[in-house]
This record gives C-alpha cells, structure tokens and sequence, in this order.
C-alpha cells in the first residue's frame, strides 16, 4: 500500500468535512444531554425542583452554573480519538494514520491534546463572555464568534488537498469514510464505551421520564375499586341514542370520503413536482422540487386536530372545518408517499419512451404514470382508513362528526351514550380497517 | 451532401458529473444501410457511446451529425424530432408493463401525436393499423391486447423492436439487445434486425457481448478500450492477435451459436 494518502475531489472533501463536523455535534450533544439529565435528577432529588418551572428556578448543577455545558464540546473532543465514538459511528468515519492503517495510541494521543487545543480555541469567545458576564450563558455576540470559529475550522479540513482537519494534520492522522460494507470488529458489549454511555442514556432518559410524566405505575392499582363502577356504566349502552348516532357516523364517514377523494388530485399534482428524479433535471426543477417538499413536510407536521383549530377560526366551527382540516393533512401525507413511489420506479421504461422523441407530459404519461397506479390507489385507500380514524376526534375541537357528540357525553359525565358511541365508533374503525385491508390486498 | 455518412462522430468525448472520463475522442461514421457492432470489456464505454448517439447522455467533447444536422447543440421539439428518426432498443426491453402490447408498440407514435389526444389515449386510425403491422412483422399480432409483462423475454424484446419500427426510423440503436436471452431467441432478435437493416436500409449501431455474434451479423466491428477506440474493421479482420488486445490475455473466446 502506497503511503501518500491520494488528494480528494471537492465533493468528497466536503462530505468528509461535513462528516466529521456532524460526529463532535452529535457526541457533544449527547454529552450536554447526559449533564441535563444529571443536573434535573440532582435538583429533583434536592426538593428544589419541581415537574414545571425548573428552566427558570435556576435548580440544579446546571442551574447555577450553565456554561458547564461548554465542557460537552471538549469532552466530545477527546471521544473523538477513540475513533469509535457513538457520532462517529453514525456518521461512518473513522480514524487512520496516514497509510491508512488504524492509527495507534501515540498519534491518537497527539490529537487528542490538538483537538483539545482546537476546542478551547473555539470556545475561548464564550468563555470570555461568561466571565464578562458573570452568570449564566454567554451572550449572542460571543456565541457568534464561537460558532465563526468552529466554522473556520471546519473549512480548515475543506482547504487541504486530503481533506484533513487540523488535529489530523498536526498529527499524522486521516478521518475517512468507512466504506459502506466494511464489517467493523466488534467487542462483546460490556467492553464497549458506547454500551455503557448507551444505558447510562436509557437510565437517566427512564429517571428523567417519570418524574416529567409523573407516571406512578401504583395508581394505576390503586384506583381500580373507584374506577370500576363508572366502567361499567360504558358497558350498559344507551340504546335511545342510536338514531343520532348512526347520523353521526355517516357524517363522519363521509367526511373522511370527501376529504381524500378531494386530497388525491391535488397530491396527485404535488408528488411530481416533490419527486426528485422528475423535478432535479433543470435548475428551475429543482426550486420547485425544494418548496414542494417544503410545503409538504411542513403542512403535514402539522396535526389534523391543529388544522381543525385553524379552519375554524377560518370558515366556522363544523364539518366543514373538520373536513378541511383532513383534506389539508391528506394532500401532504399523500403527496409525500406519491413522490416516493414516484422516485422508486425504473427509470427504464422513462428513458424508452424518452427515447421514442415523446414530450414531458408524454413521458410521464407513458413511461411513469403506470408504474405508480397500484401504489396510489393502495395509499390512498389507506388514507381513507386514516381519516374515519381521524374524523371520530376531529369533533373534540368542534370540527364537526361523531366526536362532537363524544365530547358532549364526556362532558356531562353521561357514561351510557358515551358507551354506545364508543361502540359504534369501534365497530365502524375495525370494519374501515379490515375493508382496506382487503382492497390493498387486491391492489398489491 | 449525398455521401455524407448518416452518422458522423468526431472527437466524441464524455466526462460524467463526478469526474469519470468515460469515452476520449471516438470517431465514427455509419451508413445507411450498414450493421456496426460495438464490442469491448464491460465498463469500455459502449453504452455511453451509443446512448450519446440520441442524447439519452449529453457528451462533453466533440460533435456528432446525424443527417447532415448537429446532434450535440438541439433541443426541444428539434431534440424530439431527432430521437424519432434514432430509434432505441435495451437490455431490459423497457416496456411499460402494466399497459397492452399494442399501446406499447404505440408509444412508437408519440413524437407525431397532438399531447392531448395522446395523453388520453385517442391514437389515429392510421397508428394503430401501422401498430399492428409493426406486431405483424415481428410476429406477434395475436399479442397485441395482451399486458407486456405477460410476455417471455424474447417476445418483449420483438415489442420493443415494433415499438421502434413505429418510430419509423433511419437509424436504431441497441444496447446489448439480447444480453438477458438465450442463444435460439438471441438469433431471431437480431435476424429481425438485420432485417431491417437489409430491406429498410436502417443503420443499426448495437452493443454486443458475444465476438461470434458479431462475426455473424455486423458489417463492420469498433471495438473501445477505456472509452478509446482501438480498433475498427470487418469482422473478419478480428484476428486472435486483436481479440487479446480487446479483451485482455486472460480472455477465451466464447462461441454462441
Ligand atoms: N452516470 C454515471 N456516472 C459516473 N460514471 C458512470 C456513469 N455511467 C457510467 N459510468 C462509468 O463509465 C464507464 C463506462 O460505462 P458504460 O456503461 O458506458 O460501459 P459499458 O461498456 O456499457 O459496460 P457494460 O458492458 O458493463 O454495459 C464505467 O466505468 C462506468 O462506471
Ligand atoms: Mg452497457
């Protein structure tokens, strides 16, 4: 093997420098959550810190003194030269000399103490800005330089020909990518670093957990004899009601109807400009490509009891609201597994009715649309069922189906109607599913 | 400019967008009426070449005219145009497999076809009888309603064929047309071919694997080495001498009959 590391193309060195970048962010970030974590269950144990109100009552380790935080980066910096840190790991790099063989303790000790260095250079700006400013974290202006900081380092490793960063450089190592298929030697679990970060995480995320969630497994016991009678009363349906009911249903049914059949044109549309195969051929292409999938994610992020809310406000409080809200949702959902049916399609076929001379509108005619029938029809099918699931609660927040009703029942403490709802409700959901089951079995 | 060949390649270059180079300056002129086979180790160029050839890739360096036109600058409807008269057939068929055989050998149509008739499927009577004269040539006009993807191999690849006769075209181009077929269904793909060659004239540029198929049915041979060409003649002037400075030492002849 040749010792002189071969010089790197631009785009590999920015994937490396990215790459390595996104490691020390991911272990530092790891680092900072197990010292929150820590802090919270050290003020909570302490009496001085409640389930709310701990960000600002200043409890905990953290609390007094939040730039110990800064100490994450250092520490994230030194678990860099293990060459296996949990980021590194994530981000496929690893660490070699400069003959591409793993690199051995002395060199990793050297960047250990340069990387080290390099981080306190960093950090240096916000360190400065905490002691002029006494308490707490430093503020924007110094944090700023910090971050120009670590970006110029972060160039540093773009600049050089091998894509080497500084603490490689000064120390004859090399971070390279990790070829995708390359078995890593593997320790058995209780001599592995990362193992033990892993359940130290998974244990104080638990502790954490439970005092936020104030989850106390004994009420649920305790409470059974007080609860039983009310239970009990779901069990006795009020059968007066059913008329009512079964209007309700169909209202509810239908919405969920309308609201896709009225989503699978538009997503229709959306998906081709959201699929990056159709759309990233031109520099337009790509514009539209970038705010489609914008439009989608975001839209979508968003809950159809949130839409609901919305709409309201919007149109009035209803099934048209409720209605709208599930449409909305609906064309992002589907416009988003469209377009991915879209990108996973042979591109044979589109290049064979390319090749015959046929326009982009014939292209995608021909060569993509039948590829993506079956798809779209099973999801959207699929959506359907979603959305009877999602119009029985839309009428919580006044959006209109049978959970307007649910809510009123609920409200008024009347157990047996709310049993028959909750009956038909079941009933309805479970032969949804099973419909749509069945009809993308068919279409598969 | 009658004697002007029909395709003329000159200093024909490709460098891909991650900086592969994988054709350096290939000269070449077909005929009408002439059957070139390219040859060459897997990863020499020829799919790239001949996939220049109607822009299916945009080549980087040199020029190419195909009737007296320049292929490398046009675009648009004139690209459209182009791409009809050079007809394509792949490895894979690449047939639309959930649409009939007919409507698949239709698609032939569509560079002459109005949009909006042929996104609804409206074809013209004159279409559809040439459709089903195209299937007749190829043997396959009791298929015609049936779903391609019910179709064996050699059968698609004839469809696929059809489909390129509907483009009514002057030159084909085919990329490794029966590397996914057996010998016996190898040879009636490429008989069909050269029919086309021989009665219509049709300048066929196809990538080929096997050095006997080759022999058998090109006119000419230009074999790549590294995106280079490095040697072009009639297929009998492929002496064992050149068939090792195409293929390596380590290479044996392969006979497919
Ligand atoms: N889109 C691409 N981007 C980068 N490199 C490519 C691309 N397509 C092909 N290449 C490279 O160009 C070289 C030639 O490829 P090409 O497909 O033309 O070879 P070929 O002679 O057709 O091989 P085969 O017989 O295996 O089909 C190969 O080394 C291939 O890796
Ligand atoms: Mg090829």
């Amino acid at each position: 093997m040749s010792t002189a590391s071969p010089p790197l193309t631009l785009r590999e060195r920015r994937h490396l420098a990215w790459a390595r970048a996104a490691a020390v962010l991911a272990d530092s970030l790891i680092v900072m959550y197990v010292l929150w974590c820590l802090s919270f269950l050290a003020g909570h144990a302490a009496g001085d810190l409640g389930r709310e109100g701990w960000l600002e009552s200043r409890a905990g380790f953290l609390g007094q003194r939040p730039w110990l935080l800064l100490l994450a980066p250092l520490v994230a910096a030194l678990w860099q030269i293990t060459g296996e840190s949990i980021g590194q790991r994530l981000n496929r790099v690893r660490l070699v000399d400069a003959a591409g063989a793993p690199a051995g303790p002395d060199r990793r000790a050297w960047r250990g103490v340069v990387a080290s260095l390099q981080t306190l250079v960093v950090l240096l700006p916000a360190v400065l800005g905490v002691l002029r400013e006494r308490q707490g974290l430093p503020g924007g202006f110094w944090f700023l330089l910090t971050l120009l900081l670590a970006l110029a380092f972060l160039a540093l490793g773009f600049a050089d020909r091998r894509g080497r960063g500084l603490p490689d450089v000064a120390s004859g190592t090399r971070t390279t990518l990790r070829p995708l298929r390359e078995t890593v030697r593997r320790r058995p679990w209780w001599q592995r670093l990362n193992a033990w970060i892993g359940v130290l995480v998974v244990i104080l995320t638990f502790r954490v957990g439970f005092v936020l969630t104030e989850f106390e497994p004994r009420e649920l016991v305790e409470n059974v004899s007080d609860t039983f009678p009310v239970l009990s009363r779901l069990f006795h349906p009020d059968w007066s009601i059913v008329g009512p009911v079964i209007e309700k249903m169909v209202e509810t049914v239908f919405l969920a109807l309308m609201a896709s059949a009225l989503a699978l044109p538009f997503a229709f549309g959306l998906s081709f400009l959201g699929a990056r195969n159709v759309m990233t051929k031109t520099a337009a292409g790509r514009v539209v490509y970038v705010l489609a999938r914008m439009f989608m994610n975001v839209t979508r992020s968003i809950e159809p009891l949130v839409w609901v809310i919305i709409f309201s406000l919007w149109v009035r409080v209803g099934p048209d609201a409720g209605m709208l809200a599930l449409f909305i949702h609906s064309v992002a959902a589907l416009g988003k597994l469209y377009s991915e049916s879209i990108e996973s399609i042979d591109p044979g076929p589109v290049e064979a009715i390319q090749a015959t001379g046929a326009n982009t509108l014939q292209v995608l005619r021909y060569g993509i649309v039948p590829q993506v029938v079956p798809p779209f029809l099973s999801f959207t099918v699929y959506r359907w069922d979603i959305n009877v699931r999602m119009a029985t609660i839309l009428g919580l927040v006044g959006g209109g189906g049978i959970g307007d009703m649910l809510i009123n029942y609920q409200r008024l403490g009347r157990y047996e109607p709310l049993g028959t709802i909750l009956l038909f409700v079941t009933l309805v959901v479970w032969a949804m599913d099973w419909a749509s089951s069945k009809a993308r079995e068919r279409l598969a | 400019m009658s004697d002007a060949p029909l395709i003329r390649v000159r200093g024909l270059g490709k460098v891909y967008p991650n900086g592969y180079r994988a054709l350096t300056g290939i000269d070449l002129d077909v005929e009408a009426g002439e059957f070139v086979v390219v040859i060459g180790l897997s990863g020499s160029g020829k799919s790239t070449l001949v996939r220049c050839l109607n822009r299916l890739i945009d080549p980087t360096e040199g020029t190419i005219e195909f009737a007296g036109r320049d292929v490398t600058t046009v675009r648009g409807a004139e690209l459209r145009a182009l791409r009809r008269e050079v007809a394509m057939v792949f490895q894979q068929f690449n047939l639309v497999n959930r649409a009939t055989v007919l409507v698949n050998v239709l698609t032939g149509a569509l560079e002459r076809q109005a949009t909006i008739p042929s996104l609804v499927g409206l074809w013209r009577r004159a279409d559809r009888e040439a459709a089903m004269e195209a299937l007749r040539l190829v043997g396959l006009e009791d298929r015609a309603l049936y779903r391609a993807d019910a179709l064996s191999g050699g059968e698609q690849q004839r469809v696929a064929i059809a489909r390129a006769l509907m483009q009514r075209p002057r030159a084909l181009l085919a990329d490794e047309p029966v590397a996914s077929l057996d010998p016996a269904t190898s040879h009636s793909v490429l008989d069909y071919l050269r029919e086309l060659q021989t009665k219509q004239g049709t300048a066929i540029v196809a990538n080929l694997h096997f050095l006997s198929l080759a022999r058998e049915y090109g006119t000419r041979v230009i074999a790549l080495k590294d995106g280079r060409k490095m040697f072009e003649g009639a297929p009998t002037d492929i002496t064992d001498e050149v068939f090792q400075r195409i293929y390596g030492d380590e290479a044996k002849q392969v006979e497919i009959r």
